[in-house]
């Protein structure tokens, strides 16, 4: 009995031709000699006949352009996928704020030549979202000790070329406009501290890179709360202008601040507390 | 195709290559498109349904097994997505022969082309009369002519299951079509 239901198991696929020749001789023998397998086998062979395994794919109506068209397709879904996925998992403004505003920690890891000391002293002053004006510069300057000028110039760089790239690569959200608050707190402190390095010892070159953003970065600051595109694209326009992703690009490093004498220091606090 | 070559592009895919991605699109589209087709009858759901199960699998090929046949795991995705497309389109799940195919334009004086397209016809509507998973077999293993174990692994069932379900489904497909040619005039 046990035999005959394996028996019966292969007789789908003996009518289909889906039996190696051994299974498929060694099954035939059987039914020449077992009426009630035989029987079984028939039933099924009628089975297929009423419902014919059909001789055309519906793929086969359809031309190899066609084909062609449809991987392309498939492919151009993939990437916009991706695209929205990524955006969604990161917008920039999410981004900032890891950046600069939540993830103290990580900042560590990426800024180059901050001891682990500047950078309690730089995530505070990041990290406190303040109207512009809002003087922190003094109150840091007791018991902590300031990062250098040329560590603060470095990060000052870094960070505004974070923001206007991602200026430049900002889009719409559903056509409606663009949420701009982190950018523009982020650019709040930015605007403080450029304030700072523009009063220090530096070369021309940078003071005048400074001077530059700071236009950008007050343009920004002071946009309306309701954002839209074309204020973005004026924006852009104006980092184009100065070719300002370009320079820090190529700069990257390479602007100097003389080091800090015991003068400058002193100077630096004061100067911290006239702003 | 080689197993060894395969797994290559499965692997190049799975690091993010587009390129190799869409090397197994062109690969398994055809049988993705006939499958989504059985389940849906009607062109332009099929080619929808195949499109977003590629798109599908391509974010979820993390979770993909080098060793395990992609062309399964990507019929097990097909089913899947023609199953909900179905339930959420209710209206559409009634209806039983699509004119939209390309199929159907083919239809000409030929009898026995228009003959074989009416025959198709009644299988499909029969078909679509079939419980879920009766239907799913059928489709899978008797129209699509995958392997009884291949079904097995996108329904995931046993092969047994497969195999009873085949004979339940064919049985009742069969007594359907003679209600249907006895209305027949
Ligand atoms: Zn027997």
């Amino acid at each position: 009995m046990k035999a005959q239901k394996h028996v019966r198991d292969l007789l789908y696929d003996f009518h289909r031709g889906e039996l190696s020749q051994d299974d498929r001789r060694k099954l035939e023998e059987h039914l020449a000699g077992c009426k009630r397998c035989a029987k079984a086998a028939e039933e099924i062979r009628v089975l297929m006949q009423t419902v014919p395994v059909p001789q055309t794919k519906p793929s086969d109506a359809l031309s190899e352009r066609y084909w062609d068209a449809f991987s392309y397709n498939v492919m151009n879904r993939v990437r916009s996928e991706e695209n929205q996925h990524s955006v969604r998992k990161i917008s920039f403004a999410e981004y900032l704020r890891s950046v600069f505003l939540y993830q103290r920690r990580s900042l560590a890891a990426i800024s180059v030549g901050l001891t682990i000391v500047a950078v309690v002293v730089l995530t505070r002053q990041f990290g406190n979202v303040d109207p512009p004006g809002t003087d922190q510069l003094a109150e840091q300057q007791g018991d902590i000790q300031t990062p250098t000028v040329q560590a603060r110039l470095d990060q000052y760089f870094r960070k505004s070329q974070i923001l206007m790239v991602g200026l430049m690569n900002m889009k719409p959200e559903n056509g409606n406009g663009v949420d701009l608050s982190v950018e523009q707190a982020v650019s709040r402190e930015l605007i403080r501290e450029a304030r700072f390095l523009s009063q220090q010892n530096i070369d021309e070159r940078t003071r005048v890179l400074i001077a530059n953003l700071e236009k950008i970065l007050i343009e920004l600051a002071n946009m309306e709360k309701q954002y839209d595109l074309p204020d973005i694209e004026i924006l852009r326009a104006g980092i184009n202008q100065e070719n300002l992703l370009f320079k820090l690009r190529m700069g990257e490093g390479s602007y100097t601040a003389e080091p800090l004498t015991q003068d400058s220091e002193r100077n630096l606090s004061q100067k911290g507390e006239s702003l | 195709m080689p197993v060894a070559d395969a797994q290559h592009v499965i692997q190049k895919a799975q690091e993010g290559s587009h390129d190799a991605f869409r090397i197994l699109v062109e690969r398994h589209m055809k049988q993705a498109y006939n499958l989504a087709y059985g389940f849906l009858l009607d062109h332009d759901d099929a080619e929808d349904v195949a499109q977003e199960s590629f798109v599908r699998a391509y974010q979820s090929l993390g979770s993909f097994r080098v060793e395990s046949e992609f062309g399964t795991w990507l019929y097990r995705i097909v089913h899947n997505v023609a199953l909900n497309r179905l339930r959420h389109e209710k209206t559409k799940s009634s209806r039983h022969v699509s004119l939209d195919h390309p199929l159907a334009d083919s239809a000409s004086g030929d009898g026995n082309v228009a003959e074989g397209k009416e025959q198709q016809m009644h299988v499909e509507r029969a078909l679509h009369e079939l419980p879920t998973l009766q239907r799913s077999v059928v489709i899978l293993r008797h129209l699509e002519g995958l392997s009884t174990r291949q079904v097995s692994q996108i329904l995931g069932c046993t092969e047994g299951t497969v195999k009873t379900h085949l004979h339940r489904g064919l049985k009742k497909m069969k007594k359907l079509l003679s209600f249907i040619h006895k209305d027949m005039p």
